[in-house]
C-alpha cells in the first residue's frame, strides 16, 4: 500500500518501509517546528469536513485549556466561559489555521489572549486581599511551604499535590503575580512549554521570554516566602 | 551576590533549570555552581520554586464546560451541514455562470473565427464605392455677394418653385482663366441669376438660380472647359435634412440630368446611380460603362459658346426652356491650388 503524507508543505509518498520513512521525516519536521503530527492530521481532516476530528481535538485539549485559563484568571466561572469562547474562536477560525505552528500552540494563544483581555476588562475588580486570605489559611500549610522553600531538598510533587492547603497557598501566590508574570509561569511550569513555544503563544521574542520568566520566578519566590 | 543586580545570571540559571541552554552553556553554569556557593543556593531555590508550581494538580473542567463545548460542536456540525447545502447551491449557481460564460466565449470565438475565415476566403474587398449619404460638407455658400451684375435678387427667386442641388465643387490648376470664363459665361447668360463671392484668393463662389433649360445651357458651356477641372464634385440634397449624396467626377450632362428630375427622390436616386457609375469608371477607365439610368443620356442644348480670348460681346440666344418657372438653385465653387 502506498501512503502519501502531506505535511506542512512536505509531500512524501511510499509503500511499506517507504511510508515509515515518510512518517519519520514528517515527525522530524514537526519536532523541529514544535508541531504535533497527530494534531495536524486531525486539523486537516476537520478542514475537509470530518467533524469527528474536531471532537478528538476538543477532548484532547479542553482540560488543558481550561486549566491554563483558570490559572491565569483565577475565576472558575470565568474560566469555564473563556474556555467555551476559546473553542468558539478555534472553530470559527480553523479555516485560517495553517500548519506552520502547532494546533495547540495556536489554540493556547487564543486562550491566553482572551484571558488577558478579560483580565484587562476586569482590572478594576480587586480580588480578596492577601492578608484576609492568609488569616483564613492553614498555618500548617504555611509552615510546610516555608520548609520547602528553605530546605535543600526538592519538594515531592506527589506530596505537594495531595496537600490541598499547600496547593491553595501556591495558587494564591500565583494569583498575586501580575498578569504577564502569571501567564508565563503557567505556560512554562504548569503547561511545560519550551521558550520558543511560549514566545509564539505570547507573541514575543525569545529574549523577552527569558527575562520575563526570570523576573516572574523571582517575584513568585518573594511572594511565597512572604506567605 | 545580589541577583536583582545581575539579571543575566538569574536568566542563565532559569534557562539551566528549564533545559534551554546549549551544552557549552550548561558546562559553564555547572562550573559556576561548583565554584560559587551563593549561585548554587540560588539555583536550588529556583528549582524548588519551579517544582512547587509544577506540582499543582490540574483542575478538572466542570461538566458545564464539557457540555457547553459538546453543544457547540453539535451546532457547528449542523451549521456545517447547512453551510454545505448552501455551498452546494452556490456551487451549482457558480457552475451555471461558468457555463454561460464559457458558451459566450465560445460564441465570440466562433464569430471571430468566422470573420477571419470570411476575410481570407471571402470576396476581395471591392473598391466599388458605397454611395455615401453624407452629412453636410463644409461648403461655404455664397452668402456675401460682392459682385452682382444683374438686378435680380436671388432671394426673391427663392420664393418660386425651386430645385435645390446644393453645390458643385470644381477644382482647377488654371484658376484664373477658368474663373474668368465662368464669370463671363454667367454675365452673358441673361436667363441666369447669380451672386458671386470672391473673398478669398483662388476661390470663387457663385450662387446660381436658373431654369433647368438654363442649367443645361450652362452645363453645355462648362463642358468645353470641363477637362480643365481636376476634380468635379456635385453634392445633392436628399429628403433627410442635413443629408447629402456626393457624386464624384460628375459630368455636365449628369448635372443637367439630375436637375431634370421632378422629385427629390428621383434626384437622390439618380445622383446615387451616377456616383456609382462614376466610381466604377474611375476604377476601370478603359471600360465603356452604361449609364445607371435606363433611358439615354440627355441631349444637351447647344448654344453659341463664349470665347475665352475675346472681349467682344456675343449676341446669345436663350436656350429652350430658359425662362421656365421651375428654378434650379446651385452653388458653384471654383477653387484653384494654393
Amino acid at each position: 500500500m502506498i501512503i502519501c503524507l502531506e505535511f506542512n508543505g512536505l509531500t512524501c509518498c511510499g509503500g511499506g518501509l517507504g511510508a515509515e520513512v515518510c512518517l519519520i521525516r514528517a515527525k522530524r519536521v514537526a519536532h523541529s517546528q514544535h508541531i504535533n503530527v497527530e494534531d495536524t492530521v486531525l486539523v486537516q481532516k476537520w478542514q475537509k469536513g470530518d467533524t469527528g476530528a474536531i471532537e478528538k481535538l476538543v477532548c484532547k485539549y479542553q482540560g488543558r485549556i481550561y486549566n491554563l485559563i483558570l490559572k491565569i484568571c483565577s475565576n472558575p466561572d470565568a474560566a469555564a466561559e473563556l474556555t467555551q469562547d476559546t473553542f468558539v474562536k478555534v472553530i470559527e477560525n480553523i479555516g485560517k489555521f495553517q500548519s506552520r505552528s502547532g494546533f495547540y500552540t495556536w489554540a493556547f494563544r487564543i486562550a491566553v489572549n482572551l484571558t488577558l483581555n478579560y483580565r484587562k476588562r476586569k482590572a478594576t475588580v480587586r480580588f480578596t486581599s492577601l492578608d484576609a486570605e492568609l488569616a483564613a489559611g492553614d498555618e500548617q500549610a504555611r509552615q510546610g511551604l516555608a520548609a520547602i522553600l528553605s530546605d535543600d531538598k526538592s519538594p515531592d510533587p506527589a506530596q505537594v499535590a495531595e496537600n490541598k492547603e499547600l496547593c491553595e497557598l501556591i495558587q494564591k501566590g500565583i494569583r498575586e503575580l501580575d498578569d504577564e508574570h502569571r501567564a508565563i509561569i503557567v505556560l512554562r511550569d504548569i503547561e511545560g512549554m519550551d521558550y520558543a513555544q511560549i514566545a509564539e503563544v505570547l507573541g514575543t521574542e525569545l529574549g523577552t521570554v527569558k527575562s520575563r520568566l526570570s523576573r516572574a520566578r523571582a517575584a513568585l519566590r518573594q511572594i511565597l516566602e512572604a506567605l | 551576590m545580589n541577583f536583582e543586580q545581575n539579571p543575566k545570571i538569574e536568566e542563565l540559571l532559569n534557562s539551566y533549570i528549564d533545559d534551554e541552554l546549549s551544552a557549552d552553556e550548561r558546562s559553564q553554569v555547572q562550573r559556576l555552581v561548583r565554584e560559587n556557593h551563593t549561585i548554587a543556593q540560588r539555583l536550588r531555590q529556583l528549582e524548588r520554586c519551579k517544582a512547587l508550581v509544577s506540582s499543582l494538580p490540574p483542575a478538572e473542567p466542570p461538566a458545564q464546560v464539557v457540555a457547553g463545548i459538546k453543544q457547540l460542536l453539535r451546532s457547528h456540525s449542523a451549521g456545517t451541514s447547512e453551510s454545505k447545502h448552501i455551498e452546494s447551491r452556490r456551487g451549482a449557481r457558480h457552475l451555471f455562470i461558468r457555463h454561460v460564460l464559457a458558451a459566450s466565449i465560445i460564441i465570440g470565438l466562433v464569430g471571430i473565427f468566422g470573420a477571419v475565415v470570411y476575410k481570407i476566403v471571402g470576396p476581395e474587398k471591392t473598391t466599388m464605392p458605397i454611395v455615401a449619404v453624407q452629412p453636410a460638407p463644409a461648403v461655404e455658400p455664397a452668402v456675401t455677394p460682392v459682385e452682382t451684375k444683374k438686378a435680380v435678387a436671388v432671394a426673391a427667386a427663392e420664393n418660386s418653385t425651386s430645385i435645390g442641388l446644393y453645390s458643385l465643387q470644381l477644382q482647377t490648376a488654371d484658376f484664373t482663366a477658368v474663373d474668368a470664363y465662368v464669370n463671363k459665361l454667367l454675365e452673358e447668360s441673361p436667363w441666369l441669376r447669380y451672386e458671386a463671392t470672391k473673398d478669398q484668393p483662388g476661390k470663387s463662389a457663385y450662387r446660381i438660380l436658373c431654369s433647368r433649360g438654363g442649367l443645361e445651357a450652362m452645363m453645355s458651356d462648362l463642358a468645353t472647359v470641363w477637362s480643365k477641372f481636376d476634380s468635379t464634385t456635385l453634392i445633392v440634397r436628399t429628403d433627410d435634412v442635413g443629408r447629402y449624396v456626393t457624386v464624384e467626377s460628375v459630368k455636365p450632362e449628369q448635372i443637367a440630368d439630375i436637375a431634370r428630375q421632378d422629385t427629390i427622390d428621383g434626384r437622390t436616386k439618380l445622383a446615387k446611380d451616377f456616383a456609382t457609375l462614376n466610381s466604377v469608371e474611375k476604377i476601370m477607365p478603359d471600360e465603356k460603362m452604361l449609364a445607371a439610368t435606363e433611358r439615354p443620356m440627355p441631349e444637351l442644348t447647344t448654344i453659341p459658346k463664349p470665347v475665352l480670348t475675346s472681349g467682344d460681346k456675343n449676341t446669345v440666344t436663350a436656350p429652350k426652356g430658359a425662362w421656365d418657372q421651375v428654378q434650379v438653385d446651385l452653388n458653384i465653387i471654383v477653387t484653384g491650388y494654393k
